[in-house]
């Protein structure tokens, strides 16, 4: 198992007790490893950030649909007597 | 609501649902309040957001009334973004979302990581953010089968970590 594999078992705790155990042991002396560790972290960060603007992005478009095409005339209808 | 492999048609088919249903509830609640269409549409999108990570964590079931739920998410943030009314906000503690302090990931990052190698993100986001399980994302993906996928998906996650760290050596900032 490469190090990028063992790193997200150790994230997300899904490494067996000894591979825990070994982890735990090799970060307390490989600084590069600690790096990897830190920085696979803040992937997991950009992603989520990445993966939350792609879904406003869906959202905006559905939102742009529904106030400009015609079959969703209805729908505008009701929400412009809410706001007169 | 259940969310099938979200391929983005699906995906955008249920927002308009879901503006249709329950943005009227929505936009009463704004205008009872005080509120314009402008920030009914700004909360419901926010509340959209909510509800759709919400409803992929496992402990979410279906027991609700979903127009509700998210007329109930909007009803949190507006109280949240108009402080002065000083409300119980029970819901807080389930929710712990919408101005999520730590995911001031940096845009300009983000946007370098995506210039680079897009599918890439695409794939990672597939999994980790949309949750898809191994077998449906080496469908969409059109890998041969799971281990590819899920050998792909280490080499890529390997990739973005170091594109990240190799741009900060360089002072690219990570966040904001």
């Amino acid at each position: 198992m490469n190090d990028t594999q063992q790193i997200e078992g150790f994230l997300d705790r899904s490494l067996s007790p000894q591979e825990q155990l070994l982890m735990e042991a090799r970060l307390l002396i490989d600084t590069g490893l600690q790096e990897k560790v830190r920085w696979q972290q803040r992937s997991h960060e950009l992603i989520k950030a990445y993966g939350r603007k792609q879904l406003r992005m869906d959202i905006e478009r559905a939102q742009q649909r529904v106030f400009t095409e015609k079959a969703f005339g209805t729908f505008r209808q009701i929400i412009n007597s809410i706001f007169r | 609501m259940i969310i099938e492999p979200m391929i983005p048609q699906s995906r955008e088919a249920l927002f308009i649902r879901l503006y249709q249903d329950a943005f009227p509830g929505a936009a009463s609640f704004v205008k009872k309040m005080g509120g314009n269409l402008e920030e009914a549409k700004d909360i419901f999108q926010d509340a959209l957001v909510i509800y759709y990570e919400k409803s992929l964590e496992t402990a979410f079931t279906a027991n609700y009334n979903e127009q509700a739920y998210i007329t109930g998410i909007c009803k949190h943030l507006w109280y949240k973004r108009h402080r002065d009314l000083k409300v119980e906000l029970p819901l807080d503690e389930q929710l712990k979302l919408s101005e999520d302090k730590e995911l001031s990931v940096s845009v300009k990052l983000m946007q370098l990581v995506e210039l680079s190698g897009k599918k890439c993100l695409d794939l990672l986001k597939a999994f980790y953010y949309d949750q898809l399980n191994m077998k449906d994302l080496s469908q969409r993906f059109g890998f041969s089968g799971e281990r590819s996928a899920t050998v792909q998906k280490y080499k890529c996650l390997e990739k973005v970590r170091n594109e990240i760290q190799q741009r900060s050596l360089h002072k690219d900032d990570f966040y904001e």
